[in-house]
């Protein structure tokens, strides 16, 4: 990451003071003032020594630290992140539990149809008819913002359906592929009720492949969350990207593309740990 | 046999045909376009849908079916060319990874395994970011952030492609490694590389369109379809066909791909099928 930013072609002083017509000494200064005049790798060591004690520097263009502005942020993404997913969970399961055990009949078509729907959907899209709908409309949900329910609603099922569309399809081909198990025989012939056969025992071995495709989802939902919250007017980390890399502003997308890949590596290993409560036959260590 | 099956897949037939005719639309666009996609028109700023103006005109007086027509060409051709970068980078670093093994298999696996470490689409901004925003800078970040998933999958295929009696016979013969590489190994774990490719050219769409949303991608004037989504953004309460013509013809392009993805996938590959 600090290479690719270190490639990019003239830097943020340069593209700052550019529009102010500001003297090559003024330039020189800066560009000492913030290390950026040293040598990639005593560059990259100082960068490394300083992330490890929290400090990633700061912002070029507000001038404040970027973990403070990575903080003040933080919660609003985490907030929309976890939102989105348990729309997509939610949503997802449902759809995929209903299709698989209606297999072959209208409701899993339709349910099939909706998810291809809901994966071919750009956010940007939705998000905007959600608006068009939901606030210009029916002036049920505000438009923009951050904070309370109401103004989460919408970037959260915009970010969340398409989520949701690969959970439903993940879901209905692992449960359909258990539901031909031997054991799930044996339980309907035993004449436990369906919902028991279905939710018990069937769904814990179909979860496998779900938990992992919820794991790599929350990368989808974290890079998703970027064009959300533009759509929705909502502060967060994504929007905080964005603005970064259309001002080159090399400290705030070092501190924000890792602050969210750091989320995305943990989120992945949770996910790897979980694997052995789901099936005991996997255990690590 | 194989063909005769792929014509009895619904999808594939019903994504296959829906995706022609995007195509068909976007090659003959200078045909088909009522007027250039550029001309502004003050005269007819923000128009309804109508008969004069199929879809409208946007802010500018632009006519909007022309731009769709137009912005179907910059959208395939950036699916098609990000798609074909991830697919050659990924099967080189691939197929470098699974048949030489050792030390190269470490380094190119670890390389891979950073790239993962990135949501795709903040993959994607980070190259943008380290290339400069323009259309074919975005093009090429989307085919960065595709590279992982090729290079992954064909390594697995040749790690277990080597290890076949045909490999064996060829360097007993005295094959050359390159000819055992491209004549042997390729022609035969290229085929889930295509099927993903297929799969991947839906998401790679909506990757450049969310790139030129953010204005990353193609400027203006430029008929991009993520750029007049963008651009209609402002002007939903009063115009809000500016926004609703773009979105649907993204939709209906990585819908009609998707199908089509999935119907390779079900007739080519079906051990990769949902």
């Amino acid at each position: 990451m600090f290479g690719a930013l270190y490639v990019v072609p003239g830097d943020a002083i340069d593209s700052m003071l550019a529009e102010t017509g500001a003297r090559p000494q003024d330039v020189a200064r800066l560009k000492r003032e913030f290390g950026l005049d040293q040598p990639f790798f005593t560059q990259y060591r100082t960068f490394l020594t300083r992330a490890l004690r929290g400090d990633l520097g700061r912002s070029l263009r507000q001038r404040i630290p970027v973990t403070t502005a990575i903080a003040d942020q933080l919660p609003a993404t985490i907030e929309l992140t976890f939102g989105a997913l348990a729309v997509s969970i939610i949503i997802g399961l449902g759809l995929g539990i209903v299709a698989a055990v209606r297999s072959g009949t209208w409701v899993d078509t339709v349910t099939m149809i909706v998810s291809l729907v809901g994966v071919s959907m750009p956010i940007f899209w939705s998000g905007l008819l959600l608006i068009f709908l939901f606030s210009l409309k029916l002036g049920w949900l505000p438009a923009a913002g951050t904070g309370g329910l109401a103004a989460l609603t919408m970037p959260a099922f915009a970010l969340g359906m398409s989520g949701a569309a690969i959970i439903a399809r993940v879901t209905r081909s692992s449960l359909l592929e258990v539901l031909g198990r031997e054991y799930v025989r044996t339980a309907r012939a035993k004449g436990l009720a369906e919902r028991v056969v279905v939710l018990r025992h069937a769904m814990s071995n179909a979860m496998i492949s779900v938990i992992t495709i919820v794991g790599i989802q929350f990368g989808a939902l974290l890079g998703g969350a970027v064009v959300v919250e533009v759509v929705f007017g909502r502060q967060g980390i994504g929007f905080l990207a964005a603005e970064a890399i259309r001002t080159k502003d090399f400290p705030m997308v070092q501190g924000t593309v890792l602050a969210a890949s750091l989320a995305f590596v943990l989120v992945n290993l949770c996910v790897d740990l979980s694997y052995g409560w789901f099936d005991p036959r996997i255990r690590y260590g | 046999m194989l063909w005769r099956r792929a014509l009895r897949h619904r999808g594939l037939v019903l994504g296959g045909a829906l995706l022609l005719v995007i195509v068909l639309a976007a090659v003959l666009a200078p045909q088909i376009a009522p007027s250039d996609p550029l001309v502004v028109d003050t005269q007819a700023m923000m128009a309804p849908p109508g008969s004069r103006h199929l879809l409208g005109t946007d802010a500018l007086g632009r006519d909007l079916f022309s731009r769709v027509l137009f912005g179907g060409r910059i959208s395939l051709l950036l699916g098609v060319i990000s798609v074909t970068i991830s697919l050659v980078l990924g099967l080189l670093f691939g197929i470098a990874a699974g048949y030489f093994g050792g030390r190269v298999d470490e380094v190119i696996m670890r390389f891979i395994d950073v790239l993962l470490a990135f949501p795709g689409l903040l993959l994607a901004l980070l190259a943008v970011f380290a290339l400069g925003a323009s259309l074919t800078n975005a093009m090429i970040a989307v085919g960065i952030s595709g590279i992982p998933l090729f290079a992954r999958v064909t390594r697995g295929e040749v790690l277990t492609a080597k290890e076949n009696l045909y490999v064996e016979a060829a360097r007993a013969l005295g094959a050359p490694e390159r000819v055992i590489l491209w004549g042997h190994l390729l022609p035969n774990i290229i085929a889930p590389n295509i099927v993903i490719a297929t799969l991947r050219i839906g998401t790679s769409i909506i990757f450049g369109a969310s790139l030129s949303f953010l204005g990353l991608g193609a400027q203006a004037p430029t008929p991009e379809w993520g750029l007049m989504l963008s651009q209609g953004r402002g002007f939903l309460a009063v115009a809000w066909w500016m926004s609703f013509a773009p979105g649907l013809a993204i939709f209906l392009t990585v819908m009609a791909s998707n199908l089509l993805g999935d119907g390779v996938r079900d007739v080519f590959d079906p051990r990769m099928s949902t």
